[in-house]
């Protein structure tokens, strides 16, 4: 499917990935003029991407906001690692923790002493009160959450089975840390319930013990979702449901709904996309809107089901 | 958006309403008018029908350049060769500052050209989208005949010789090195060119 670069969706698109450069990750601000020239650059290099080959709005759209999000990230971590200030680009209103630690410290393994720089002394202290709301809200709390909170700081530094390293050395900056932490955090408060053979009746328990604490990047959903906001960002739904639904049907849900650049009104007057989605130009308004209605609901319960599995 | 839809869907169609979600108190600039015009550019390029196997291989090598850590410092170099050509040329000329390419700067009559000859196909257009060189800078011809008899300053890239050569505005040749092998400095080549002009 060609993209169709029509000037209302690319100011959505601006304005989407702009704020992208400028906030990547709670917790991170950059200026409104870099934010800017990232945006910009972003936008130009992913449209020259579209001269390789097919692409959808929706696809274009992810690509650009994962890439703005993940170069502003690259930009902060040098600026901070050539002045040796990990606050630098800190948004001063994220009450969340006093002070950034130095990730690159954080991230130093010795091959004989793991994970010894000075910097994770600090890290507990930083993380507890986060980690300890977060577990309240589940039921958690007193030497309970203190034995859950100490299995997560471990969790942090322990190698994965499928050779990507331990789950520190994921971030780009220190902010992501806190939602690498929250997710951590939810797996275990699962596994802790599972161990005390109440999870039966707890929200969101999946069918395999190993799919809810082996694989933090599962899309296992909690209730407590506003615990890892990077989640529900277009970039990372995109990326979960991609080969789910058809190219027809992204542009079907991302014209409606992510860029709500058209109503289903919109839709069904327009001839050509009641064309594409298998509608014939006979049909009446009535007829489309009842096959367009029809074939929302099928996709919201396809992307539904596979969110939640 | 005026859909009813079952109670136990709106919760995923209020996930990907809010996916695109922007700061509640901060606006974002307006999407500068430059890069419209050149998105505008870039989708047509995407319909273009490509005709030669040397698009491919010299698309993909300046997309690995750009994509290469030298590539800031390469497009900076670029950046400030073909500002100064335009003050060599034109040293009255203002540009547009709200434009990323300069447009409207000054005209192609009065203004240094690159031809290129023999080029690969799509290659001025790949040059255009991925450059920052004025717009309309650019033209293509099959053979070198007729380009010396041209007015005006001019760079003529000739890919049957493998030369560039810089061609003042009373038609004298003030330049001339041989192409590298390597697509990926090109841009800095025509640059350094039009910088003899």
């Amino acid at each position: 499917m060609s993209p169709t670069f029509n000037e209302q969706h690319l100011e959505k698109c601006w304005n989407a990935c702009w704020n992208r450069a400028r906030r990547p990750v709670e917790g991170v601000l950059v200026s409104e003029d870099q934010a800017s020239k990232i945006a910009e650059q972003v936008i130009r290099n992913m449209a020259i991407d579209c001269l390789d080959g097919p692409e959808s709005e929706a696809d274009f759209t992810a690509k650009v906001l994962e890439e703005a999000s993940s170069a502003t990230r690259s930009v902060v971590a040098d600026q901070r690692r050539s002045i040796s200030d990990p606050q630098v680009h800190h948004d001063p209103e994220d009450r969340r923790y006093d002070q950034n630690l130095d990730l690159d410290r954080l991230k130093k393994h010795d091959p004989e002493h793991g994970f010894q720089d000075r910097e994770w002394n600090r890290l507990p202290d930083l993380l507890r009160p986060l980690a300890f709301a977060t577990l309240s809200r589940k039921g958690i709390k007193g030497p309970d959450a203190e034995d859950v909170f100490i299995d997560t700081l471990a969790e942090l530094v322990r190698e994965r089975e499928d050779g990507r390293g331990a789950p520190i050395m994921d971030p780009t900056v220190f902010e992501e840390i806190v939602p690498l932490h929250a997710r951590i955090v939810g797996f275990r408060a699962v596994d802790w319930y599972r161990r005390r053979g109440t999870l039966k009746n707890q929200p969101n328990n999946g069918d395999s013990l190993d799919a809810l604490t082996d694989n933090p990047d599962g899309p296992v959903q909690f209730e407590d979702t506003s615990a890892d906001p990077e989640r529900t960002t277009f970039e990372s739904i995109y990326d979960e449901c991609k080969d789910v639904l058809s190219p027809a049907e992204w542009d079907l849900i991302f014209r409606l709904y992510v860029a709500q650049s058209h109503t289903i009104q919109d839709l069904i007057k327009d001839d050509g996309f009641c064309l594409r989605a298998g509608i014939k130009a006979s049909a009446s308004g009535s007829t489309r809107r009842r096959v367009l209605a029809a074939q929302v609901e099928a996709v919201l319960e396809k992307m539904k089901e596979h969110l939640e599995n | 958006m005026n859909l009813d839809l079952p109670h136990h869907l709106h919760a995923t169609r209020d996930l990907l309403t809010a996916s695109m979600r922007t700061h509640s108190s901060e606006q974002a600039p307006a999407l500068p008018a430059a890069l419209l015009e050149d998105l505008t550019r870039s989708v047509s390029i995407q319909s273009t029908e490509v005709r030669e196997s040397h698009f491919a291989v010299l698309f993909a090598s300046l997309r690995s350049m750009m994509g290469s850590s030298t590539f800031g410092s390469a497009a900076a170099a670029i950046m400030v060769l073909a500002v100064a050509s335009t003050v060599v040329l034109r040293p009255d000329a203002t540009t547009n500052k709200d434009t990323f390419r300069g447009a409207n700067a000054y005209s192609a009559a009065d203004s240094a050209q690159v031809i290129l000859v023999a080029a690969p196909a799509g290659l001025q257009r790949v040059l255009e989208v991925t450059t920052d060189f004025e717009d309309g800078i650019f033209s293509s011809t099959a053979t070198i005949d007729g380009t010396t008899d041209l007015k005006g300053a001019r760079v003529i890239v000739d890919f049957n010789a493998g030369t560039i050569t810089s061609i003042n505005a009373t038609g004298e040749s003030v330049y001339q090195a041989e192409l590298s092998e390597s697509t990926s400095g090109l841009s800095l080549e025509i640059a350094s060119a039009l910088t003899r002009l």
